[in-house]
């Protein structure tokens, strides 16, 4: 700012040279900022994958290695000796998978309800989902549990499932999918003799496909990484989803750390590259959820 | 508000004008279809949802026996014995210095980080995001474990980076001064991304209009910040202050995996408390009690929150 008086007084190719330098002093300090967040962004990645690679020996020894000196894979073969990771992989592909489509599917039967259908208590039933959108879990924590007992779902991939099965957030994502498109729509098949099972899946689904996926992406994401609930329903280690089996891990090989870096990263892996795979869907499922309020 | 835009439609043509009085002139009468797409859901909420939150208001004013599975009625006395249990309290405590540091750090990170993402002439901005989200990406366990082991004292690499400044062995989780401010950097860390994609959709989204008309104002670039793009970011903030609020108080699984609420109750948070009367000690009645009397001060502060930062006038 204090520049913009001398500038003006000098000739113009002084001055345009003058603007290139401070823009390019603009420009590195912008991308020098960005990459130094970039870097503190990924360290603790960086240190996780470190350690495992690093032979049990070392691990404490300081300074420590910033490179892996002696890169071993022991941790890991260790750790596929000590941790049934196949088996926790596939319980978190279970949980999520059915966990998640059972929420779509139910969730846009009740969104196409309070979006297209007219019906009593339509009101209630939408200022609930709204209420129970902000309810905190905390509540409800003693009771469920209780409930769940009393079914006899400890332990069971229902008793992880169920409970959080339709959640009020994916039915109001469902709603507000719905709403973009015109009643008349809806009208025009009903006239035409369509089944709302048919408009559902013919024309509601097309058009609110990208809010679908949305959901999918966002309440997979949601299920793969929750911790709370599974940690308080699953028992045995045969049921354990890929987090709660590192937390066991995490206790089990108590200051092996290189192996519980290596388990970190097997248990990292997976929803890493599913980011990967589906980076633009994932900024928008985690935006959305910023942009609902 | 999107109800509108269908009405909109139906005005225009002559066609969807007439299938729009269809809709009318069939008033009194509804869809019964409803009933069966709402029905898989009012059961689960039901079961799981209703039942629970009725029981656990009735049973925090009850006794409980699990073994008889009986609750009899006691008054108030679980929320008497709660307001005077120092723990309880100490829990509340850490829960505030939590918020206090995490949501204005990584709020502010995420607003700056967000500008800069947001500069015009920056190349690789999906490249940059993309780094950014990461820590929110992976199970909190993972990374809980982590910052774990680089807040180790003697051994941790954060501390080891810190001796190059000058900076002695920081005890970060094994002090009671440190603990919970340590976990509270941690999900800063964690959380400036996600805060920075909140701030990037709502920049993206403000009117070119009002920026230009600022610019050819003679606004100079720390003004255009200040008074034209986080008053019209607001809803934004309050958002984010909310849920940061909301998901501050309900931090369990770091302080469960780095500190076990350690040491001394320094990062005992009020759903680890919660956690460890219930299902430690087996004290249900109580345990319920602390959940609804934190979920009623959740509602209280965020409710009161909303109301502030929205009249504020930035």
């Amino acid at each position: 700012m204090a520049g913009s008086t001398l500038t003006q007084s000098l000739p113009p190719r002084v001055q345009r040279r003058q603007g290139q330098l401070s823009s390019f002093i603009q420009h590195s300090a912008l991308y020098g900022i960005l990459l130094l967040g970039a870097l503190i962004s990924l360290f603790p990645f960086y240190w996780m994958v470190n350690t495992s690679l690093k032979p049990s020996y070392m691990i404490f020894t300081y300074p420590p290695t910033m490179l892996p000196a002696e890169p071993s894979l022991n941790a890991y073969r260790y750790v596929w000796e000590t941790m049934d990771v196949p088996r926790s992989l596939l319980n978190s592909i279970v949980v999520s998978g059915v966990g998640v489509a059972i929420n779509v599917f139910f969730s846009s039967w009740v969104g196409y309800a309070l979006a297209k259908l007219h019906f009593p208590l339509k009101r209630v039933l939408f200022f609930l989902v709204l209420a129970l959108m902000i309810l905190p879990q905390q509540i409800l924590m003693i009771p469920l549990f209780l409930q769940v007992n009393r079914l006899g779902l400890i332990d069971t991939f229902a008793g992880v499932i169920l409970p959080y099965a339709i959640t009020p957030f994916t039915i109001y994502l469902c709603r507000q999918a719905f709403l973009t498109f015109p009643d008349d729509y809806v009208d025009a098949a009903v006239i035409d003799g369509a089944h709302h099972f048919q408009i559902l899946l013919r024309i509601a689904y097309p058009i609110a496909k990208p809010m679908l996926l949305t959901a999918v992406v966002i309440n997979f994401y949601w299920s793969w990484n929750a911790f709370l609930w599974p940690f308080l329903v699953i028992r045995s280690d045969e049921m354990t989803t890929l987090p709660i089996a590192l937390s066991r891990y995490h206790a089990f090989a108590d200051q092996r750390w290189d192996a519980i870096m290596a388990a970190a990263t097997v248990v990292a892996l997976p929803i890493l590259l599913l980011y990967l795979a589906v980076q633009r869907q994932f900024v928008d499922a985690l935006t959305m959820t910023g942009l609902k309020g | 508000m999107m109800q509108a835009t269908g009405t909109e439609i139906t005005q225009v043509g002559g066609l969807s004008k007439r299938l729009g009085s269809v809709r009318t002139r069939r008033r009194g009468k509804w869809d019964r279809i409803a009933i069966l797409l709402v029905t898989p859901w009012l059961l689960q909420l039901v079961f799981f949802t209703l039942y629970p939150l009725y029981i656990a208001l009735y049973g925090s004013v009850a006794e409980w026996d699990i073994l008889k599975d009986t609750m009899t009625y006691i008054g108030f006395d679980n929320y008497i014995k709660l307001f005077s249990d120092a723990e309880f309290f100490k829990a509340l405590r850490n829960s505030f210095v939590y918020i206090l540091i995490q949501v204005p750090a990584s709020l502010t990170g995420g607003f700056f980080v967000a500008l800069l993402l947001n500069s015009s002439s920056l190349r690789g901005r999906a490249f940059f995001r993309g780094i950014y989200i990461l820590p929110v990406i992976v199970p909190v366990v993972v990374m809980a474990i982590v910052w774990q082991w680089m807040y180790a004292t003697n051994s941790g690499v954060i501390n080891y980076l810190l001796s190059f400044l000058g900076i002695g062995q920081v005890p970060w989780l094994t002090s009671e001064r440190f603990s919970m401010p340590s976990i509270a950097l941690m999900k800063v860390w964690n959380d400036v991304g996600l805060y920075a994609m909140f701030f990037l959709a709502g920049l993206q989204g403000l009117s070119k209009d009002v920026l230009d008309a600022a610019e050819v104002d003679g606004v100079n670039k720390w003004q255009m910040i200040r008074h034209i793009k986080l008053p019209l970011l607001n809803p934004v903030v309050v958002f984010s202050v909310v849920m940061g609020t909301l998901w501050g108080l309900n931090i369990f699984t770091e302080p469960l995996l780095m500190t076990e609420g350690g040491p001394r109750g320094s990062s005992l948070t009020t759903l680890l408390y919660l956690y460890r009367e219930g299902f430690i000690w087996s004290r249900l009645g109580y345990a319920n009690a602390i959940g609804v009397a934190s979920t009623l001060i959740i509602l209280v502060l965020t409710f009161v929150q909303r109301r502030l930062l929205e009249r504020s006038s930035w």
